[in-house]
């Protein structure tokens, strides 16, 4: 069965319908990656924080937290941790794909609203409502069970990444306003370089080029990383008008966070792999996708989630034995190697996710797009 | 899906977006009125730092500068900071998770030492300070009974402008 083709008459719905089109075959190959990403670089895990006393809870005022006296009890905590990691699995096996990537988000969310209790609030949210909007893509009607399962295909929509564009737009702006409010664009004063201090002295982040940059008191140095990440972050919104627009800012974003990391150690990783949705996915080919639906056919079934959730047992074990940081994720293949390895994980992380991130650029910018796909 | 069936779809989806944006107003409220935004320079209040070993915390400092009367008055280390990074951080931290329990006099370099002065004589409002105090606590809590703090330890710098 067949659905018209819709026609949009305003600029209005041509953006949110248009703007970033992906076929059924790019959403089931997103949706693989982005669970694997989770396998791999680390299923979020709150069972750290039942360690924590109730003296350390103080969650902001508009948050699920605020509706608690304290943090939940330990049983809650793993429960919801294996929750989120079976959730994970299904996701990539694409089974109830829909139910599964909203019960995802819900989840995490919850588990974050206690993790964000700290008087911190982290900046990965973005990264946890992926799932929830991708439920709407359909994103589990190719290389799936489901697509095994049901005889009826699925309508695909593109809308929920433009509205990822939207919210990620929101989230820069938002940052890039208090900046400016705040006064970072005032000459007389270093606000990154405020920033950095804390950094280095007091969290201990001494790796990378930090060594180096203590020692820079150019004032021109530290004013222009001031004023380039207050205008960076407030245009960010500007750039979701136009897809190429907003694919150059991507691509200035990957060189901020190369600057962040290099300096303060702070790898920003999570951001890449919802970057990753706005890459052009037309310049995939065909046979790329018919060589996937093979490999997909002989992994993607029943069997191979029953392999992978045993395969997470003696990993999961391990990383409960092992001596985690508080806010590590885990459990997490790649946590694990470092540990084991003696590599520290959270460059580990960094530098392999900027190497993907980079990859992925240069794969952008060599390849032409092919006509038949889109 | 019939025609009217996209339509329908297409509104709904429509009015999806203009509410999400409406939002951010809402957002930007919540960020910036409720004063959850970045200073000039921005020196946000310590976070717990935890050593897993000993299940120690280390988590608040208190600043004095000392006056001719003996009177100590409470300064907040973000005043402070630019000048004196490291006295506010990994030394003391580190002392701490040393097991320190102890205070330590500290010499500054001549030009630092002027810097801090002038800063400390603006910050009271005083003639004469005659030292700043910088108290660095942390708390060890029951691994078993997180709620139960076990012991707190202080480590006390103190840097004399007398000499």
């Amino acid at each position: 069965m067949s659905s018209p083709k819709p026609i949009y008459n305003n600029w209005l719905d041509r953006w949110i319908f248009t703007s970033f089109p992906m076929s059924a075959e790019a959403l089931g190959l997103y949706r693989i990656l982005f669970a694997l990403y989770l396998l791999v670089w680390g299923v979020p895990n709150f069972e750290w924080i039942a360690d924590s006393p109730n003296s350390f809870f103080n969650p902001p005022t508009y948050s699920l937290g605020a509706l608690f006296n304290g943090f939940p009890p330990y049983w809650f905590l793993q429960g919801l941790s294996l929750f989120i990691l079976a959730l994970t699995m299904l996701l990539l096996f694409g089974w109830f794909t829909r139910w599964v990537s909203i019960a995802l988000c819900i989840a995490i969310v919850i588990g974050k609203s206690f993790s964000f209790s700290y008087g911190l609030i982290g900046q990965d949210l973005i990264v946890w409502l992926v799932p929830l909007l991708m439920s709407f893509s359909n994103w589990g009607s190719k290389y799936s069970i489901d697509a095994r399962r049901s005889s009826a295909p699925l309508v695909n929509s593109s809308w929920p990444i433009t509205m990822m564009a939207l919210l990620l737009g929101f989230g820069m702006f938002s940052a890039g306003v208090p900046k400016l409010m705040g006064g970072w664009l005032d000459l007389g004063t270093h606000a990154t370089r405020g920033h950095f201090f804390t950094q280095y002295y007091v969290i201990g982040n001494l790796k990378l080029l930090s060594s180096w940059a203590i020692n820079i008191t150019n004032p021109f140095f530290w004013e222009a990383m001031d004023w380039g990440a207050v205008l960076f972050e407030i245009l960010f919104l500007a750039a979701i008008i136009k897809p190429k627009w907003f694919r150059f800012w991507l691509l200035l974003s990957i060189g901020f966070h190369t600057t962040t990391f290099l300096l303060f150690n702070i790898s920003f990783h999570f951001q890449y792999i919802v970057y990753l949705l706005f890459i052009d996915w037309g310049k995939i080919t065909p046979s790329f996708y018919q060589r996937f639906q093979t490999l997909t056919n002989k992994l993607i079934n029943i069997k191979g989630l029953i392999v992978l959730a045993l395969l997470y047992i003696p990993l999961y074990i391990l990383a409960q034995e092992n001596t985690l940081q508080p806010t590590t994720l885990a459990p997490s293949p790649l946590l694990l190697a470092t540990d084991l390895l003696g590599l520290d994980y959270k460059l580990v992380v960094g530098i392999t996710a900027l190497m993907a991130a980079y990859a992925a650029v240069i794969w952008q910018l060599t390849t032409k797009r092919n006509s038949t796909t889109t | 899906m019939g025609s009217e069936a996209v339509n329908q779809y297409t509104k709904r989806v429509r009015i999806a977006f203009i509410v999400v944006a409406l939002l951010l107003p809402l957002q930007l409220y919540v960020v910036v009125a409720k004063g959850n935004m970045y200073p000039c320079v921005h020196l946000p209040g310590f976070q717990p730092v935890l050593d897993d070993e000993k299940n120690l915390y280390y988590t608040d400092r208190k600043l004095f500068a000392i006056d001719d009367n003996k009177e100590r008055i409470p300064l907040l280390y973000t005043e402070l900071f630019d000048i004196l990074p490291e006295f506010f951080g990994r030394h003391t931290m580190n002392r701490l998770f040393l097991g320190d329990n102890g205070a330590d006099t500290i010499s500054l370099d001549a030009e630092t030492k002027r810097i801090l002065y002038s800063r400390l004589l603006v910050l009271t409002g005083k003639t004469k300070i005659k030292a700043l105090e910088v108290d660095t606590f942390g708390y060890q809590h029951d691994k078993n009974n997180p709620q139960n703090i076990v012991a707190t330890l202080q480590y006390t710098l103190y840097l004399n402008f007398d000499e």
